[in-house]
């Protein structure tokens, strides 16, 4: 009988705050093990208390020899986030989630706490020779969007291919009716812009919005609501387990994504499987790749005024609304596992059983 | 921990050659110190002496290694 091939996937963890990366992981190890692959995860925590911990994290990997683990072969690593692509094996593939963007794109905004420090200085070129050491060594190299695949470009002189993949909770995600609220999904982080769709609501009379998620910013925001006088209009839910979150896109009149420079974003993918028009802005990045303006949704100015035209609008227009979500429905539903892991599986010369 | 000196001397070594290997330069004195730390952390009796002696070596590797 012939042997199952055996896949390790490399992690990162941020522990106690796992997100959509955590989850990322987790499901492609299940998927691969789906498809009769001997798969396992394999996490090393990334921690962040200073500088030479990032190399650190990168030593750890590259420490690792993963070729042969309990007497057999390891026939392929897929390595995600950074660092774990500095992970030594002579059969990797990568498929890049993200960077540590704070070193490249973020450098120089607010969300980047490096300086011009020559610590500083040196950690973005040790963060910059890592990512080429682990990416050029790999077999090939996926990027989880297009957005991703040009930073990668821009700032590293690397190659990739975009490699879709449906969000989590695929098969669970359903439709309903348009409801009486816009819903925004997210850490309440400042990056993540959760201030916009609260600011828009005074240009939009009709709309109300219900804002999942948690973050440094909840203080910030609920004064900011007062503020602006719509506190009546805003329903904070801090923590939605899988079927409230999953009620809340059913339920939902249109899904509003903020961030800027999203890497993918699961958010429009989730409200396109729950049938709803997403509503973003021109300079979301990953979002971009599935909302069309006209569409599947609305593309604004990342200004409140022009998110509550558009918001407006959504209230106004039941029709056009409806058929902008039955599009993106389509087009989301498009992506499937069995095509993600089966370009995973060629990548590295895997056959799968 | 009682580790043999040997075997840290093969990790200050190994360890050193790797963190070349990831970017880090002779010059990067402060993370290669800290680099030695941890692994003169592991003998029985880690001393001011023995610290030096792993930076000397890490320092070393992480200049020669290609």
């Amino acid at each position: 009988m012939k042997k199952r091939p055996r896949v390790l996937v490399a992690a990162v963890q941020s522990p106690f705050s796992g997100g959509g990366a955590e989850r990322h992981v987790r499901r492609l190890t299940e998927e691969l093990v789906a498809r009769g692959i001997e798969a396992d995860l394999v996490s090393i925590p990334l921690i962040e208390r200073d500088r030479f911990d990032l190399v650190r994290s990168a030593l750890a990997w590259r420490s690792l020899d993963v070729t042969e683990i309990g007497g057999r072969a390891v026939d392929a690593v897929i390595a995600t986030r950074f660092p774990s692509y500095a992970v030594k094996h002579p059969n990797k593939v990568v498929w890049v989630i993200h960077q540590y963007r704070q070193a490249y794109d973020q450098f120089g905004t607010p969300w980047s706490d490096f300086t011009a420090s020559k610590e500083d200085r040196r950690t973005r070129e040790t963060i910059a020779a890592i990512d080429h050491l682990g990416l050029s060594e790999a077999r090939r190299v996926f990027a989880n969007s297009r957005t991703v695949a040009a930073r990668l470009r821009k700032h590293n002189g690397i190659a990739s291919e975009p490699l879709y993949h449906p969000p989590p909770f695929t098969g669970r995600y359903r439709t309903g009716p348009l409801g009486d609220y816009a819903l925004t999904v997210g850490r309440l982080d400042g990056w993540k812009r959760p201030d916009l769709p609260l600011r828009a609501l005074p240009h939009a009379p009709a709309a109300r919005l219900v804002a999942v998620g948690r973050g440094p910013e909840e203080e910030r925001l609920k004064r900011l609501a007062r503020d602006l006088g719509v506190e009546a209009r805003v329903r904070w839910i801090p923590e939605a387990g899988e079927d409230a979150l999953l009620d809340l896109y059913s339920g939902a009149r249109l899904v509003v994504v903020a961030p800027e420079g999203e890497d993918l974003g699961y958010v429009p993918l989730e409200a396109f499987l729950s049938g709803k028009a997403v509503l973003t802005t021109e300079d979301a990045g990953g979002p971009l790749e599935f909302v069309i303006d006209g569409e599947t949704g609305f593309v604004v100015p990342p200004r409140p005024e022009a998110i509550g035209a558009a918001m407006r609008l959504a209230w106004e227009r039941d029709d056009a609304l409806e058929a902008l979500g039955r599009r993106g429905l389509a087009r989301a539903s498009e992506l499937s596992w069995d095509a993600t892991i089966g370009t995973l599986a060629a990548a590295a010369g895997l056959e799968i059983p | 921990m009682n580790a043999d000196p040997d075997v840290l001397k093969r990790l200050a070594r190994e360890s050193g050659s790797l963190l070349r290997e990831l970017g880090v330069c002779a010059e990067d004195t402060r993370w290669i110190r800290r680099h030695a730390e941890t692994i003169a952390g592991l003998a029985r009796r880690p001393r001011a002496n023995v610290l030096d002696y792993f930076s000397r070596l890490a320092r070393r590797a992480a200049r020669k290694a290609r």
